[in-house]
């Protein structure tokens, strides 16, 4: 997975927990999902500010209920790039 | 009080408040003229000097020239515009019910609209989503006929800042076998012709009682969502969904959702939370509504 | 002969702050011609400018319409990111035409608009490449073609058949040129490339050229069911552009150069006539003089005078359908010498009449 490179939310997505589950709507490609718990953190750190990607992995292995070291890396690696390809976050790098 | 067309169709043109909206009517076919008058009775209609501003401009009109003697036709008009092809004359009325449908589904986002039915009792409302088969409209038609509000039977109209649902006050339509069902539960409902070979089959209409009428533009909380499904010979199952489940669900039977974009989607959580969900099979119409009327206590 | 006094609409657009004493059946009828031309939720948004406070009827159409533009901007430049990723995976960089370049270059002319296919423009060297990566990421012809319908596409006119994302339904038209190469007067698309500028790292014709792009379009068009949005977006972009140095005299020089002095003649005297755009009166008279052929002004006058106007009965009287109808064919001859004009409308008409006319 690209290091070097910024990934950060973008501005039309729109994120709600409802009774313990989770939903993102995307602006870009319109699509509504409803998203694993640690996907959600991710979007919702990503909010806040742009982070590399190892520093994502980072703050999300932080969470109590967080995935082993592995498992996250591979999870995180997957949602990134299926994020990306709804519009849902942006990267920066090249 | 019986409302004639030769009072209210002035050159075969009327204005109704179908609140929240205005439409401008031009029809010289006389089922048209008929069936408004029969099956809009509660509702408003205003002189033209009160009729300055429309949200809608209709016309019915037959399809001239080779066509009047071969297969007569009408066209449903918007402001001058075809949006659809023309239908058989006989289907004037059901013409003008979907055409309105398109309209108010095609040039409003002011506010989400779901496809839905809308019943209320005692300031709570039930959104009954419509997917084919679901026998939405025959359900809305059976609690209404028991005392439930009308609010719509095909259009859940969802107020952006207050998530209330905005009630648009209309003949219930029904298809086929539902006529006949309807007609045996509801004994005194007022039902309209019925126009055969439609696309949809045989469809008629259910007149909205007076009392719905009259509260036209009284909103409501949302409290309940149910998915009916009707399914032969099975026995009453009642399942609850997730919220979430629910969203994704209202978002597909939706007219405007896709547009709305991140506001739709949050009025939808919105309106999501604050109800119980559930998805409903049945076969018998008394026991689904009996299901009802327990939510409702 | 003509109307004594224009359209609401277009008295609105040229001087929004009339709005202020019109009463609820004026609304009405100016609803309704707006959304006729395509311009409600433009004028929306210029009543917005202006303060207005619109009556809480009408207010709800323009609320929608406008809702909807914006919405619609968001989607667009979506596409825009996917188009642009689909080529750039064969070192193609379109430059984007018409609509997209307003959204891309936040000019005035993007307010309101919403419209059905992104338009590009490549090289014609780079017309199969372009076409063989759109495809692979989903753009397909979007009707169904016969053999002569292809070669009008590819061999006369200057585009490969609208492509349709089989997803999402998003349209797109790319282009080579933007006159058909049987045009009458072509423009050398070379000479269009030469002066494309970057903007927010998309490439988009100049300023100048597009002014001339936006004036070709309208007149050499066939249809002018949106005549009065593309001649109001000709206003906006002039209102904005003529800030800049020099920019009428270059506007004139390169309407010469790329040999387009009659479709810049007819869109500066139109938006004048029409909407009032502060055109000099000395730039109206050069545009005319500068015009390789004579042009009858009072037919022309007869005819776009009429068919710029919305397509409302309000708005027509009894020549609009023969004004229509004449530059119809005005277009067609424009656009293809009479050899291959009269035997393609007759084709046209046939295929209308069976039925199996869509374009």
């Amino acid at each position: 997975m690209d290091e070097l490179g910024y990934y950060s939310a973008s501005e039309e997505i729109a994120c709600r927990e409802l009774k313990g589950e989770y939903l993102i709507f995307s602006g870009f490609s319109r699509k509504t999902l409803v998203v694993h718990a640690c996907a959600f953190r991710l979007i919702e750190l990503l909010k806040r500010q742009p982070y590399k990607y190892d520093e994502i992995l980072d703050a999300l292995g932080k969470a109590s209920d967080a995935l082993d070291n592995n498992d996250l890396a591979s999870f995180v690696s997957a949602s990134l790039e299926q994020f990306i390809e709804l519009g849902i976050l942006n990267y920066s790098g090249e | 009080m019986p409302v004639n067309p030769e009072t209210v169709f002035v050159g075969h043109q009327t204005t109704l408040v179908i609140e929240p909206f205005v439409v401008r009517l031009k029809s010289a076919i006389p089922a048209v003229q008929s069936s408004i008058c029969h099956l809009y009775q509660g509702h408003v209609f205003l002189s033209e000097d009160a009729s300055s501003f429309a949200d809608f401009h209709i016309s019915i009109d037959q399809v001239g020239g080779a066509r009047r003697f071969f297969r007569p036709q009408v066209q449903f008009k918007f402001d001058g515009r075809m949006p659809f092809k023309p239908l058989p004359y006989s289907q004037a009325f059901p013409f003008f019910e979907w055409g309105l449908n398109w309209c108010i589904a095609n040039q409003n986002f002011r506010h989400l609209l779901l496809h839905a039915a809308v019943v209320e009792k005692d300031g709570q409302a039930v959104i009954l989503p419509g997917q084919p088969g679901a026998g939405k409209s025959t359900l809305c038609a059976a609690l209404v006929g028991r005392g439930w509000r009308l609010l719509s039977d095909e259009m859940a109209m969802i107020d952006l800042t207050s998530t209330e649902l905005i009630p648009i006050v209309r003949p219930v339509s029904l298809k086929n076998e539902s006529i006949s069902i309807i007609k045996a539960f509801v004994p005194d409902a007022v039902m309209g012709e019925s126009f055969h070979d439609t696309s949809k089959g045989t469809v008629a209409h259910m007149k909205p009682p007076v009392e719905s009428v009259r509260n036209a533009k009284l909103q409501t909380k949302g409290h309940w969502v149910v998915f009916p499904q009707f399914r032969l010979d099975s026995s009453i199952s009642v399942e609850t969904i997730s919220s979430a489940e629910a969203v994704l669900d209202l978002a597909k039977n939706s007219f405007n959702y896709n547009v709305l974009g991140a506001l739709g989607f949050e009025k939808l959580c919105d309106l999501v939370e604050a109800c119980d969900c559930f998805r409903l099979e049945y076969s018998h119409l008394d026991e689904a509504i009996d299901f009802f009327a327990s939510l409702a206590k | 002969m003509m109307r004594h006094s224009p359209p609401l609409i277009i008295s609105l657009l040229s001087n929004p702050a009339m709005a202020q004493t019109l009463s609820l059946s004026q609304w009405d009828l100016l609803v309704r011609q707006a959304r006729c031309a395509g311009l409600l939720a433009r004028l929306g948004f210029l009543l917005e400018k202006q303060g207005i406070k619109i009556p809480a009827q009408p207010a709800n159409h323009f609320v929608s319409a406008q809702f909807y533009a914006v919405q619609f901007s968001v989607s667009l430049q979506w596409e825009i990111r996917l188009i642009k990723k689909a080529l750039t995976k064969v070192d193609i960089k379109p430059v984007f035409l018409k609509g997209s370049s307003y959204v891309i270059a936040h000019n005035q002319a993007a307010l309101g608009r919403v419209f059905s296919d992104v338009d590009i423009l490549v090289d014609r060297s780079e017309l199969a490449l372009a076409e063989q990566a759109l495809s692979a990421a989903g753009w397909m012809p979007s009707i169904t073609l016969n053999a002569y319908d292809k070669k009008y596409y590819r061999e006369w006119m200057h585009e490969i058949p609208p492509l349709q994302n089989y997803q999402r339904g998003t349209a797109i038209d790319v282009h080579h040129n933007i006159l058909p190469l049987t045009c009458r007067h072509c423009p050398d698309s070379k000479k269009l490339l030469e002066n494309i500028v970057d903007c927010h790292g998309d490439w988009l014709l100049s300023d100048i050229d597009r002014v001339i792009h936006s004036a070709v379009h309208l007149f050499h068009e066939g249809e002018f069911t949106l005549g009065l949005r593309d001649l109001s977006d000709l206003d906006l972009l002039l209102k904005e552009f003529s800030a800049q140095e020099n920019f009428w005299k270059k506007l004139l020089q390169r309407s010469e150069e790329l040999k387009q002095q009659i479709p810049l003649f007819y869109a500066l005297r139109y938006t004048h006539q029409i909407l009032h755009t502060p055109v000099p009166e000395k730039v109206l008279k050069a545009s005319k003089q500068q015009s390789p052929n004579r042009i009858n002004t009072k037919l022309m006058d007869a005819l776009f005078l009429r068919a710029l106007m919305p397509d409302h009965e309000s708005c027509n009287d009894r020549w609009t359908g023969l004004a229509r109808w004449l530059l119809f064919v005005r277009s067609h001859w424009l656009k293809m010498p009479v050899y291959l004009m009269v035997p393609h409308l007759l084709r046209k008409a046939f295929r209308r009449v069976m039925g199996k006319e869509r374009h």
